[in-house]
């Protein structure tokens, strides 16, 4: 691969995991809940437009959004009992059901094709025009990536996106205004999960292969570390944690699996000293000159909050 | 037709009987006062009114409706607001959005119009809404501020800014004068009263006997989770059992 391609396909998978990471960070960062599965989401969306595409030759354009749909559906599924609780069970609702399309993945050979994964996956194409090399693939990467930023912004400053941040905060106090927590908490979660179909069927027609261990439990706690590192709750959060997701991995690639370390040692620093992140330092080195003040203003902004 | 009416409604903690089959009726425009010591029941009583405790028996009426068993957010929906005792702030938020979820049941707007920015207008509303409570209450300097660095009084101030923006039929007001300073004690006071002459039925839990005594068109005494005395303020507090049980001497001279 020429040099070029190889930077190139690296923002492509920075924009997928910006899909990935944005996704989850709606529901955990602004949602106050913790999904254990966008790993398994991120399968089930590459799965779907692998297989349909590969097995039934349906047009990849329409693999997509069966996979967005696909996931949001499986959100739906999951949401729907863990959900109507009060306190954190969607955690281990989502620990379990990713186990569950684990192992989903792997045995289902004569559809995902097993532990040897799915492969000869042929490329996005939309009216003639193959999104077949990565100087193709990388805009429309860009394109889902810069879509899914500017649908969340309106959506944070929206009735919507308030409701679910006040579902965070008081889950009494919002049902007492109006607010069905369940509705919130299910529609975000959704949408996260969808966020993480797009990104699986992207995935799966740039890579042109798929397979289980990509889609295991282990990718859905890093993208929870992730969203923890970039800056829980904060707009730019996933644009860090998709950044140090993608970057990191290749910067550590002699080093085999030393970027789990890497992590791990930044996950604890953001618990004891960073709470808000890399997004959170930003913010507040911004912020310095202006003062406390505009701290405190910037922090109360609609989106920055 | 009453606004509120409550038929023998108990809710009880394991064996302890915090509102013990209560019946009450609250007439449509008045200000109800309840009173009682702590641990009467009142915050209990204003739980299950508003759906966050289940009671155990009884029925519980809103204009009619039997909303025994509604979850909390459609009572919102039929015009019931409250605020916290114990303050139930979005500390994350804005005094702006704090107020503007407050009127959550007032929008229509969904998530497919908040993902796509369709709700512009609704929003530019919201917030004029919005602002225009947070200036009833003298919070509009602040309404950028976040919640969460709110003193106690200012903070008490908010509850009741978010509680109005519902622009309610029933407005339950726990304890909204407790710990604040005597100028916003007055400042609640006027709110509580011109609120009430637009039309919006009030039930005010409150231990200021003498807000309570000036603002209440009735009270009702509760004890151990049951009815004491009810009445106009000036018999409740000549009555010699509510005075035993709870004024005491000293409240003689409110």
């Amino acid at each position: 691969m020429a040099g070029n391609d190889y930077v190139l396909s690296l923002g492509v998978f920075f924009f997928i995991n910006l899909l990935l990471i944005g996704g989850l960070n709606l529901v955990m960062g602004y949602g106050g809940q913790i999904s254990l599965c966008q790993g398994g989401f991120f399968g089930v969306g590459a799965y779907v437009s692998g297989v349909l595409a590969l097995k039934y030759g349906v047009p990849s354009a329409l693999g997509v959004c069966a996979a967005i749909a696909g996931a949001a559906l499986s959100a739906f599924v999951i949401g729907l009992p863990a959900l109507r609780l009060r306190g954190n069970y969607l955690a281990m609702a989502t620990l379990g059901f990713n186990a569950i399309l684990s192992v989903l993945f792997n045995e289902l050979v004569s559809l995902t094709g097993g532990p040897n994964g799915l492969s000869g996956i042929p490329p996005i194409g939309v009216a003639g025009f193959a999104f077949d090399s990565p100087g193709r693939f990388f805009w429309l990467a860009w394109a889902a990536g810069a879509l899914l930023m500017a649908l969340l912004a309106m959506l944070l400053a929206s009735r919507a996106g308030r409701a679910l941040r006040a579902v965070a905060g008081s889950e009494v106090a919002a049902a007492s205004m109006g607010v069905d927590p369940f509705r919130s908490k299910l529609a975000a979660f959704m949408f996260s999960a969808a966020c993480a179909g797009l990104a699986g069927a992207l995935y799966a027609h740039f890579n042109q292969y798929a397979s289980p261990e990509t889609f295991n439990f282990s990718t859905s706690v890093l993208l929870v570390v992730m969203v923890a590192l970039g800056g829980w709750g904060h707009y730019w959060g996933p644009v860090f944690g998709a950044a140090l997701f993608t970057a990191v991995p290749e910067l550590l690639r002699r080093f085999q699996d030393a970027e789990l370390l890497v992590f791990g040692v930044g996950m604890i620093v953001v618990l004891l000293f960073l709470p808000s992140g890399v997004a959170g330092v930003s913010e507040r080195i911004r912020a310095r000159p202006a003062g406390r003040r505009a701290a405190s203003l910037r922090a109360s902004g609609r989106i920055g909050g | 037709m009453a606004a509120l009416e409550l038929g023998a409604v108990s809710v009880a903690f394991g064996g302890l009987r915090a509102v013990d089959d209560l019946t009450c009726s609250v007439a449509k425009g008045a200000i109800k006062g309840i009173i009682g010591p702590n641990g009467a029941g009142k915050t209990t009583l204003f739980n299950a009114i508003s759906g966050i405790t289940a009671p155990d028996r009884g029925r519980i009426i809103l204009d009619g409706v039997d909303i025994t068993t509604m979850r909390p957010h459609r009572r919102a929906g039929l015009g019931l607001a409250r605020t916290f005792q114990n303050l139930q702030l979005f500390a994350g938020m804005s005094l702006l959005e704090n107020v503007m979820i407050g009127a959550h049941t007032r929008l229509h707007a969904g998530w497919a119009a908040g993902l796509f920015g369709l709700s512009r207008a609704e929003e530019q509303r919201a917030e004029a809404l919005a602002r225009d409570k947070l200036g009833l209450l003298g919070l509009e300097a602040r309404a950028a501020e976040l919640a969460g660095n709110l003193g106690f009084a200012d903070a008490k101030l908010l509850e009741i800014a978010r509680a109005l923006a519902s622009e309610p039929r029933l407005l339950l007001l726990d304890e909204p004068i407790a710990g604040v300073p005597p100028v916003d004690q007055n400042r609640i006071a006027d709110v509580i009263r011109t609120v009430n002459a637009s039309g919006v039925t009030i039930v005010l839990v409150e231990h200021n006997m003498r807000v309570v005594m000036n603002v209440c068109h009735d009270i009702l005494v509760m004890n151990h989770g049951a009815r004491l005395a009810e009445g106009e303020p000036a018999s409740v507090a000549r009555n010699p059992e509510v005075i035993a049980a709870y004024l005491g001497a000293g409240a003689t001279h409110a």
